[in-house]
């Protein structure tokens, strides 16, 4: 009796991370969601701003911008110190939800076309397209499983990973400047009341 | 006492001539009028700018949003712009935004945009090429937050070989027209009252010649004085300032002779509508200062309204401006200007029948 009690504890506990798995949205669902919203958001009747600042609500619970903003200095992060470390962080998340979401805002009225998704343990990329009357731009997201979510950590559109661009970005500035002088230019556009938050189009 | 007699005759005396009483406040008022119009609408909106979207993507109808906001702008295709800016001299410029733009923008690539200019349209050019800067700012905000360079402005010009216009090219000739009409207006005005005051009038009545002939001979010698007057302006913006005055001299005296000829028989006009001499001077100045602020004379003729556009296009001195122009800055030949000189005889052949028609002398 007592073994079978062992037994079933032990199936409960190999259980019951599957049901979470089995509940949990795949990364195409998960992106499928994030981007149906996003278009909801575009076609409301908002003000630009409004747009802006809901789309970046959205958006920030979808992007891993911590890792990819430790992707993007590369080995430059070791010249950081904590402290700079964080003010990078918190200062490259705005960058990358303004270029992203300001990006998509671009698109009047985007339609999105969802190709397909590769999973391979907790890493995944999910193909989808934006489909405009005259062209197609192909858009590639690298998600990683968090929990039972999933997060991007690199958008790819067409050939371009924004990661690797904002990685060549900040190299060169921080060949010539130090992380302190890049800290204070990030902090100028995307830090409070920086120009970032004035730019509309 | 006497003094106050003195003055009340004279008063007396002025207030016998009405019309010239009225067009001492007419004259100012209508003046204000115009400049304060134009001034009133010294926005960029009323600034045709054609633009080619090759592209049709996003980045694409994103700059089209921003120029929206600022320029009258058209969607057209190649062929239309060009005309527009080329051969109708509309528009002082088009954008061409090329095929593939919105992919190359937002893939970070570097992408070439031609912006083909009539440079002529100097100062319409500079308010685009200005609204084009802060498109730029507002796109680089997008897809490029360390602002390197995504788009480049090719600029080419459409209607000739220099890209850049001074306020000069504007003002010497603005200003030599202007003065001009302003010595043919009243030099035949006067010219024709005065012969009243010494008697030539009597004389000429009862002479075997036409009113045709007198009048004509009359004009034949301002438009001598007028046309070697003008060139000679035009000559010295040259000599002291550089001016340009194309590359055909036979094209500019033709220019200014037509010129000159529409102005002088327009002269006739005056003199029949100012009866008296005191009327000669409100007159004159009401219609060659009206005439030369619409034609383009004191500023940019497209700086102005679109309404005021529109009417000054019935002017002799909009064309004057519009052949000058393109004989100086556009480098057009005899016959590329001809339609303009055209206008500018017919206006002046116009001019001297009603002129001729309403035309008397006050003695007779």
């Amino acid at each position: 009796m007592r073994s079978w009690l062992r037994v079933s504890w032990v199936l409960l506990g190999l259980l019951a991370p599957l049901g979470n798995v089995m509940g949990a949205p795949s990364p195409m669902e998960r992106t499928r969601a994030v981007l149906e919203e996003a278009r909801r958001i575009v076609d409301s009747p908002k003000t630009h701003n409004e747009k802006l600042a809901d789309l970046s609500a959205l958006l920030k619970t979808f992007l891993d911008t911590d890792t990819m903003g430790r992707e993007a200095l590369g080995e430059h992060w070791e010249k950081f110190s904590p402290a700079q470390r964080q003010e990078f962080l918190q200062l490259f998340r705005e960058l990358f939800q303004r270029t992203y979401v300001q990006k998509l805002l671009l698109f009047e009225k985007p339609d999105f076309g969802y190709v397909g998704e590769e999973v391979q343990g907790t890493q995944a990329r999910v193909e989808t397209k934006i489909i405009t009357p005259r062209d197609e731009f192909a858009v590639t997201y690298r998600m990683r499983r968090d929990g039972d979510d999933w997060k991007a950590t690199d958008i790819q559109i067409e050939d371009l990973s924004l990661t690797t661009n904002f990685r060549r970005q900040l190299s060169r500035l921080l060949a010539k400047e130090s992380p302190a002088e890049l800290l204070a230019r990030m902090r100028r556009k995307y830090g409070p009341g920086g120009t970032g938050a004035e730019d509309e189009l | 006492m006497k003094l106050l007699r003195v003055m009340l005759k004279d008063l007396r005396l002025i207030a016998r001539d009405r019309s010239a009483l009225v067009s001492l406040l007419v004259v100012p008022i209508i003046i204000i009028l115009v400049v304060a119009e134009t001034q009133s609408e010294i926005g960029t909106q009323s600034i045709l700018f054609p633009i080619v979207n090759e592209d049709q993507g996003p980045v694409a109808n994103a700059l089209i949003k921003v120029f929206r906001e600022h320029l009258d702008v058209r969607e057209v295709d190649r062929a239309t712009a060009e005309r527009l800016v080329a051969v109708e001299n509309k528009a002082p410029a088009m954008l061409v935004l090329p095929a593939g733009l919105s992919k190359r923008y937002l893939t970070n690539k570097p992408s070439k945009i031609e912006l083909l200019t009539d440079p002529a349209q100097w100062a319409e050019l500079q308010a685009i090429k200005v609204i084009f800067l802060l498109a730029d700012r507002e796109a680089a905000s997008l897809g490029d937050p360390f602002e390197e360079e995504l788009l480049t402005l090719e600029e080419r010009s459409l209607t000739g070989k220099r890209l850049k216009f001074t306020s000069l090219e504007q003002n010497i000739p603005g200003f030599s027209v202007m003065f001009v009409l302003l010595s043919l207006v009243f030099s035949v005005a006067f010219g024709l009252r005065d012969e009243e005051v010494w008697g030539t009038t009597r004389r000429l009545a009862v002479a075997p010649v036409s009113p045709f002939t007198v009048l004509g001979g009359k004009l034949a010698a301002r438009l001598v004085v007028g046309t070697t007057q003008l060139l000679i302006l035009l000559g010295f913006g040259h000599v002291v300032y550089g001016l340009s005055l194309g590359r055909s001299p036979i094209a500019m005296v033709v220019v200014a002779m037509c010129i000159v000829f529409s102005m002088a028989c327009f002269s006739m006009i005056v003199a029949a509508l100012a009866r008296t001499r005191e009327q000669i001077i409100p007159v004159g100045l009401s219609a060659v200062f009206i005439l030369a602020a619409l034609g383009g004379c004191w500023w940019p003729f497209y700086e102005q309204p679109k309404w005021m556009q529109t009417l000054a296009h019935g002017l002799m001195t909009t064309w004057s401006m519009f052949a000058i122009h393109d004989v100086m800055l556009r480098d057009r030949t005899l016959l590329e200007v001809a339609p303009k000189l055209a206008f500018l005889v017919a206006y002046g052949a116009v001019s001297f029948a009603v002129g001729m028609r309403l035309f008397r002398y006050s003695e007779l």
